[in-house]
């Protein structure tokens, strides 16, 4: 059909789609049309019939066929690369998960369950090393001088004589040299290794540091004076009271939570889902993508590095918390430093120096307190806006290149428009501050931290701790 | 302007389109899936044929279009 709609249609929709990806690169278009493409050929046929209806309506003449041969083609083809792409990587995930093992016999199997018990004398400060390829692992500091193990066995087999053939082969191993106690699980023993889980707990001195190993499972340990480090391809670790550093090295993970640590602790996510970290005592480096972050009462340096966001925070005494295109954070003990593509901020209640630097993003400002440190926030595209204290000393030069200034502060700010922009400027002699906005409203206001003011509700409280499954199964 | 059976012809490949659209559409969403009902495909495809030659029938012939 010469002079159709659909093809500047498609046009503008796939230009409009690039353009956000460009503007808000956390958004994965790539995902999004994978996920949606169905709903494309809806649309094309939708527009197809609106297209024929309208020139049913005008009286022009109508097209022997409302889809030509090539678009049929067209359509084949998306059909054809949509359901390969979707049933790819549904492969890929059961892989992943271990659903389907290298001969698919986990497809005619069914579980069958076997004790893990075991003790053994453990030294006070020992090392213990926890090496378990799947399922998970509560390991538990108390008073006490031995190392116990409880839990089971869960091997997938044919019939319960091969699962048990299989499980005298692993046979959980706990074994001590000298200062280093090793919990072992032997899954690699079975010959198809991802049909053998093993849950279990461990109890052990409270003096002791605690290594983890794994590939899939998650990881909980508690009340531990030494330090813990894991390192999983897929695990979710938990972590409470643990009195030396902690270091956690993973491919993926649904949730990183850790609180009460008293040494530094350093976090590698290639590809992760949340991290909570609430109480900690020494440097916290995080370094990684992750869904969502949020960060408690960090009383040492905040160090946070991904793709496309950069931030140092020399304390929190509140929180600071990060999720897709957001950050929020109060009660902040600068320096500050964030620099990022794509996020609003909005930061309440710090004192110390703050810089900030944003490619794209608004940014709100409320400072603690009335001696104010140096302040510096430029974006390239969004609103600006700083809350000072009535009594606050300061040096304020304001400027946008393009857009309106609001000078709700009065006196002794002044304001100055420009043809297509505008500054802010004034001085109670105090420290300098500096707001740049390339495009966006320019807006210094009064008013301290958030509380008190309205628009500005407190943050919400950190999620409650996930209940722990149980160990050991009755049958 | 009434309903003749070259508009329904036009209108054939659209509509059969928004069908295909809507199961592949159900089968992501993780209702039924398309391998069991793909043969909706063909009653709309016979549903519109038969449509096509109501239409036709009620007004004057139209040899280009019509079940062959």
């Amino acid at each position: 059909m010469r002079g159709t709609i659909v093809t500047p249609l498609i046009l503008i929709a796939g230009g409009a789609a690039l353009l956000v990806h460009n503007l808000f690169p956390e958004i994965s278009f790539f995902s999004l049309v994978v996920q949606n493409w169905p709903y494309l050929l809806i649309a094309w046929g939708a527009l197809r019939a609106a297209e024929i209806l309208l020139r049913f309506n005008q009286g022009k003449p109508l097209p022997a066929r409302g889809i030509s041969g090539g678009e049929w083609g067209l359509i084949v083809f998306l059909t054809l690369s949509g359901s390969a792409f979707v049933f790819g990587t549904s492969m890929k995930n059961r892989l992943w998960s271990g659903e389907f093992g290298n001969r698919g016999i986990l497809i005619f199997s069914d579980s069958y369950e076997f004790p893990i018990n075991a003790e053994a004398a453990c030294p006070a400060k020992a090392r213990v090393v926890v090496d378990n390829r799947r399922g998970n692992v509560r390991l538990v500091g108390s008073d006490t001088d031995k190392i116990r193990v409880n839990g089971v066995y869960k091997i997938r087999a044919l019939d319960r004589t091969a699962a048990e053939q299989i499980y005298q082969k692993l046979k959980l191993e706990l074994t001590t040299q000298g200062e280093q106690v090793v919990v072992r699980s032997n899954q690699e023993r079975a010959e198809l290794e991802s049909s053998v889980e093993a849950n279990f707990e461990v109890q052990v001195p409270k003096g002791v540091s605690v290594d983890c190993e794994g590939s899939y499972g998650d990881f909980d340990v508690n009340q531990i004076a030494g330090d813990l480090e894991v390192r999983s391809a897929n695990a979710g670790v938990r972590g409470q009271d643990i009195g030396g550093k902690v270091r956690v090295d993973l491919n993926r993970s649904d949730i990183v939570r850790l609180q009460r640590v008293k040494g530094t602790v350093d976090i590698k996510g290639a590809r992760a889902g949340d991290v909570e970290l609430d109480g900690i005592e020494g440097t916290v480096t995080v370094d990684g993508a992750f869904d969502s972050l949020d960060f408690r009462n960090i009383a040492s340096l905040l160090r946070f590095t991904s793709r496309t966001t950069e931030l140092q925070v020399e304390k929190i005494l509140g929180r600071v918390s990060l999720s897709g295109g957001e950050l929020e954070a109060e009660r902040l003990s600068g320096p500050v430093r964030l620099r990022s593509k794509s996020k609003d901020v909005r930061i309440s209640g710090f004192y110390g120096p703050i810089d900030i630097d944003l490619d794209r993003g608004d940014i709100e400002l409320a400072p603690d307190t009335a001696k104010l440190a140096q302040i510096q926030a430029k974006t390239s595209g969004g609103e600006v806006t700083l809350f000072l204290p009535n009594d606050a000393k300061f040096d304020l030069t304001a400027r946008t290149e393009k857009g309106e200034v609001q000078n709700d502060f009065g006196s002794p700010l002044r304001t100055e428009d420009f043809e297509r922009g505008g500054m802010i400027a004034g001085s109670t002699g105090g420290a300098k501050v500096v707001l740049e906005t390339r495009r966006g409203t320019l807006r210094v206001s009064r008013g301290g931290s958030w509380s008190g003011r309205d628009g500005a509700p407190p943050l919400p409280p950190l999620a409650p701790k996930a209940p722990v499954p149980p160990t050991v199964v009755e049958r | 302007m009434p309903i003749n059976s070259q508009l329904i012809a036009a209108l054939r490949g659209p509509i059969l389109l928004m069908v295909f659209g809507t199961l592949l559409a159900v089968d992501y969403a993780g209702g039924m899936r398309v391998v069991r009902t793909w043969p909706i495909l063909i009653i709309a495809f016979g549903l519109l044929k038969l449509l096509e030659f109501a239409v036709g029938n009620q007004g004057p012939s139209d040899p280009s279009t019509g079940v062959n």
